[in-house]
Formats: C-alpha cells, structure tokens, sequence
C-alpha cells in the first residue's frame, strides 16, 4: 500500500507570507494596527475553535 | 505609503470584520469549483498539482481518521488553514478593497476567502486533498463563543458534537444533567471555568445545596469592591469570588478550593495569590501585587 504525505501543516501561512510581503511598504505602521483591532473579533475565530 | 485612513476607510474596517464574522455561522452552500480553485492555488505553492482524489469529510475526526488510514500514520492536527484563518484572509481582504493592494495581487487570499466560506478546514496529502466540511449546526452567544446550554453548539455531517459554554469547552452532562453532579464529582473539576460553568448552569444556590456548605466570612474589596465569601463545606473551604470586569460588561463567579485553616476571606483570597501561610494571609489580609513573597 502506498503511504501518502502531507503537504505540511498551516499551509495558510505560506499564503499569507506572499500577501504581507507588499503592505508595509504600502500602508504605515497606524493604519496596519487599525486594520488589525477591527479583525480582532474575526482573529478570535482561531482561540475559539480550538478544541482543547 | 497610506498613512491615515479617511472616514470612509474607517467605516469599512467595521464592515469587513462583520462579513467575516457572519461566515462562520452562515457558510455558503459547497461548491467544488470554488474549493478546487483554492487547491490548485496550496498545491502550487508547494510546486505540485491538485491530486485528482479530493475527498469531502463530514467532520475534522472523519478528515484525520481517512488521513491517517492513508498516510499510515496517527494525523492529530488538521492544516489549519480555513475558517480559523478568516482573520488574517479579512485583514488582506482590506487592504485590497481600499486599493492598497491589487485584485491580482490578492488573487490567492481570495482562493482562500472562497474556500472558508463554504468549508472549515483540510488535510492536504500529496495525493488526495482532504476537505472538511461545514458543521450541520454551529451556535454563539452574544459574544460570539460557541455556547449553548440546550445541546451540542456545534454538531457535525457525521453526528460528531460538541458542547460549550459561553466558549469554555464542557462535558455533555453538563448540559444534558447539570444537577445530576454529586458533591465529589462537582469538587473533582479541576477546571475552574468548567467549574464555573456547570455553576452557572445549573444555579449558584444549587452549588451550595449540594455542597452543604455554610458562609464563614464575606468581605468585599474596598478597592476593587469585588465580593469574596469564604464557605464551609464538610472539611473542605472554598472562596466564592467575583471576576474583574470582563470586556464584554460580565462578572462572573468563580469557586475554588483554598486552604482549610483559612478563617477570613480578605485572607483567602491573599492565599490565593500568594505564598503566605494561611495564618499570615489572615492576620494581614492587605494584598500588594509586586510586594509581597
């Protein structure tokens, strides 16, 4: 039988690297933490799903 | 480079955050176009192609069970990559709208967005990409906790389920039989927002029936004006004590076992947090965070 493998785990972060890599230079520091408090709600989605 | 957001730019961080946070109870119906486009986006990154094999599992134990049985090996974590990612795919989702960054630009993000707003997570094995899907049934307080008090708050295609309180994971029992506890079974839970929780479930005045215990000192902190109340029950003492204010305007009670010589509550609660004999934290309940040792 053939053994598969996994990719890797939290293949998002490989995403999300591509994507960081143009706002700093686009948007300053204030607007990226504004940004930030207002998806804190939707963050909590991580904490809250984790099954402990 | 964006230095100040317009009033306009404001308003809409509000907006997309409640869009998102809206997905997690209101998935989109499953569309395997949509959920092929994000795979072929992850596999790319890892210079591969999307497997012809994609399987659907009706929950996270079916994905990990079909995942393990074809890798050979125990698999215990999902990718985590799908709606716990609905944050940061909302925080990219921003800067594209406000055109920081370009429709192109953002191209895989939204692959991402698709895929979570119909799916909850995945196991991607290089030849069979395993996809989760949504929960049958997902419920939230006002917060936005998985909580119910009336059945599982999260329910899952294959009857997996799971039960919370205001967000603190619980047994089913507690819900289904929450009076049901006996005296030791109660002190066994360690965890005290468990604890908590079954507390609040099944009624404070309950708590203390059951433990037949009787108040051998209340105090209240003058400078917080947080309650205390230290109980007697059998051999055991316990202090009965108020939260802080939480963001969401609660205060919720908590009651955990202290010390058995403890005679006042003001020394309780120092013996809580410090690591005073229960005669000292009595005879000088005053309690200084940074000072004492």
């Amino acid at each position: 039988v053939k053994r598969l493998e996994r990719l890797r785990e939290n293949v998002g972060v490989d995403v999300f690297a591509n994507a960081w890599s143009r706002i700093p230079e686009r948007a300053n520091y204030d607007v990226r933490s504004a940004v930030m408090r207002h998806v804190q709600a939707v963050m909590n989605f991580r904490t809250l799903l984790i099954r402990g | 480079m964006l230095e100040k957001l317009t009033a306009k730019q404001e308003a809409l961080m509000s907006k997309v955050a409640r869009e998102y946070i809206a997905l997690l109870t209101k998935p989109k119906p499953y569309n395997r176009k949509t959920v092929n486009t994000w795979l072929d986006v992850v596999y790319r990154l890892y210079d591969m192609k999307r497997p012809q094999r994609v399987e659907v599992a009706q929950s996270p134990v079916a994905a990990l069970r079909l995942a393990s049985d074809l890798t050979g090996t125990k698999q215990t974590q999902l990718d985590w990559c799908g709606i716990c990612d609905a944050g940061w795919v909302a925080f990219y989702d921003y800067f594209e709208r406000i055109g920081v960054t370009t429709r192109e630009e953002n191209a895989d993000v939204r692959a991402l967005r698709g895929f979570l707003s119909m799916a909850w997570d995945s196991v991607l094995l290089d030849e069979c990409a395993i996809v989760v899907a949504r929960p049958t049934l997902l419920l939230v307080d006002d917060d936005g906790n998985l909580h119910s008090t009336s059945g599982p708050c999260i329910e899952w295609g294959d009857g997996e389920r799971d039960f919370a309180y205001h967000g603190t994971w619980i047994d089913e029992r507690m819900v289904r039989d929450p009076r049901g506890y006996s005296r030791e079974e109660y002190l066994a839970i360690t965890n005290t927002e468990q604890r908590r929780a079954l507390s609040e479930i099944a009624g404070w005045d309950w708590v203390i029936s059951l433990l037949g215990g009787t108040t051998m000192d209340r105090w209240t902190d003058p400078r917080t004006k947080l309650a205390y109340e230290l109980i007697q029950a059998g051999e055991q003492r316990l202090l009965k004590k108020q939260s802080p204010e939480l963001a969401n305007g609660s205060q919720p009670t908590y009651i955990e076992p202290v010390h058995e010589t403890l005679r006042t509550a003001a020394g309780a609660r120092k013996w809580q947090a410090t690591r005073l004999t229960p005669e000292a934290c009595d005879a000088d309940p005053a309690l200084v965070y940074g000072v004492e040792t």
